[in-house]
């Protein structure tokens, strides 16, 4: 046999082998590995929760593996992971917290800040797993384009307020798609090593975090200054000479709490 | 109140699940099992394999043991993966100094290209549920690692290739953070809004992915012209 001849070391790999063979297999698979993000939901602890017996919970489905199945298809439907309105309610909570208004900076930090906590992004992150499933694809792509919407108008006013716009070989969408990319992959580092993504600049009590400061390099690429023979601001106070650039966020903010409120009465 | 119907108490049941799911802490990841390969059984792997569990068992002293093995193979594959595409793409152009801003672009897509519906790389997506267990949080800190010194060295090579050198305080690591955070957030994006992320409305898109793109944004933001000697 082939395999017996093989030395220790490669016949652990080749064993390695097969396991990422099943896990690709269960991935491409119509019938999804329905334990690959949702493992941690235990019958045993929601029943524990619920103050029934596991046998209860046992009774309506009968085994784990359907307990998550119908688990997943509750998460879609409820939207409990879909974070759409995530940017509206940070927007409300600044104006509530700070005084306006606010440094293009403080509200990239703050962004930062709410979504590398918030454990519904990272479990809506580890239902990526499930998109050979047609609903969590379908529930995951309207929820994007939604953020991506929402996101638009205040990414326009961040362009104003530094005084410039859109090049005319870019979309304000790609620019969003681009900015909201850039959070999603700088929140999964953040959460695998806190201390890989330091606080870039740090002076005169202004805090530029590394998303802000990589959001401004994308503003960059994307815009050019309204005025070709000024030289615009940019939002690194801590590295430029211009200081902080002051954005009125109310027009934002107000359609934002409309859209919270909306949310809470429907 | 009214004595709660059966259709009630379901509801009541997959509610809890949700708040589990949402309000994930951080103690409680510390504490759980690698549970996201739980569907890979060491019988399995035995059979696939055409040995005995016992044979397995030699090499990893339990189930769970195999799974955290398993979870940094998935990791390493990713990785081995994106760069195997580009030494492809650098092997078919040889144009780093000629034109090294093209070459990096090319790169860029090639990395793209390879990663954007890799299975291996979405298995990653699904543990960082777990990121606060100290196992798993060490196998992610070490893959992170891995692709700064492997790809450290080709950026600073480049950016003395394009003339410039880091501006303080940016370092290569937080570069190289920045640039592939952006890559795996657009990969993110990818699965399930494609035609957004292969947008031919952006500068460049004619030639080049918006992984590119951002990548050159990136290194030009966080970099200055090296000073003339003079």
């Amino acid at each position: 046999m082939r395999m017996a001849r093989r030395t220790n070391a490669h016949r652990k790999e080749d064993f390695l082998d097969i396991g990422v063979a099943i896990v690709t297999e269960s991935l491409n698979a119509s019938q999804g590995n329905d334990g690959l993000a949702l493992a941690h939901v235990k019958i045993t602890e929601v029943a524990e929760r619920a103050g029934v017996t596991k046998g209860a919970i046992y009774h309506i489905w009968k085994s784990q593996e359907l307990y998550w199945q119908e688990l997943l298809q509750y998460l879609l439907e409820r939207s409990q992971l879909l974070g759409a309105d995530l940017f509206d309610k940070i927007a409300v909570q600044l104006l509530e917290e700070l005084q306006a208004p606010i440094t293009l900076g403080a509200y990239a930090n703050a962004i930062f800040d709410s979504v590398s906590q918030d454990p519904s992004f990272f479990a809506r992150v580890s239902l990526k797993s499930y998109l050979q499933d047609p609903e969590v694809r379908q529930a995951l792509a309207t929820e994007y384009h939604e953020t991506v919407l929402r996101s638009e108008p205040v990414l326009s006013l961040a362009l104003a307020s530094m005084q410039r716009k859109l090049r005319d070989d870019s979309s304000l969408t790609d620019l969003t798609v681009a900015i909201s990319a850039l959070l999603e992959g700088i929140c999964l580092q953040y959460k695998a090593d806190p201390a890989s993504t330091p606080d870039v600049a740090m002076q005169e009590n202004i805090r530029l975090s590394l998303f802000a400061a990589s959001a401004e390099a994308l503003f960059l690429a994307f815009s050019e200054p309204i005025d070709a023979a000024s030289n615009p601001p940019g939002l690194e106070h801590a590295v430029g000479d211009t200081g902080p650039i002051k954005i009125d966020l109310s027009a934002a903010t107000a359609r934002a709490r409309r859209n919270t409120a909306g949310n809470r009465s429907a | 109140m009214a004595r709660p119907t059966a259709n009630d108490r379901k509801l009541d049941y997959l509610q809890i699940g949700a708040e589990i799911v949402t309000n994930y802490s951080a103690d409680e990841a510390a504490t759980a099992v690698v549970d996201a390969l739980a569907d890979v059984k060491v019988a399995e792997v035995a059979e696939r394999a055409g040995v005995t569990k016992a044979a397995l068992y030699h090499y990893w002293p339990s189930q769970e043991a195999y799974r955290k093995d398993l979870l940094g193979q998935l990791l390493q594959l990713s990785r081995q993966r994106g760069i195997r595409e580009v030494s492809e793409a650098l092997g078919k152009v040889d144009l780093l100094t000629e034109n090294p801003q093209e070459a990096m672009a090319l790169q860029a897509d090639a990395i793209f290209r390879a990663l954007k519906d890799d299975p291996s790389f979405f298995a990653r997506f699904s543990f960082y549920t777990y990121a606060d267990n100290p196992e798993i949080g060490e196998l992610l800190r070490r893959d992170d690692q891995a692709l700064t010194s492997e790809f450290g060295p080709d950026i600073e090579m480049y950016l003395g290739l394009i003339g410039r050198r880091l501006r303080p305080p940016f370092t290569v690591a937080l570069l190289l953070t920045s640039i592939s955070a952006f890559c795996v957030g657009l990969c993110l994006s990818y699965q399930t809004s494609p035609e957004l992320i292969e947008s031919d409305t952006y500068s460049g898109a004619d030639a080049h992915s918006m992984y590119a793109f951002g990548l050159d944004a990136l290194v030009t933001h966080f970099s200055e012209p090296i000073p003339d000697p003079q």
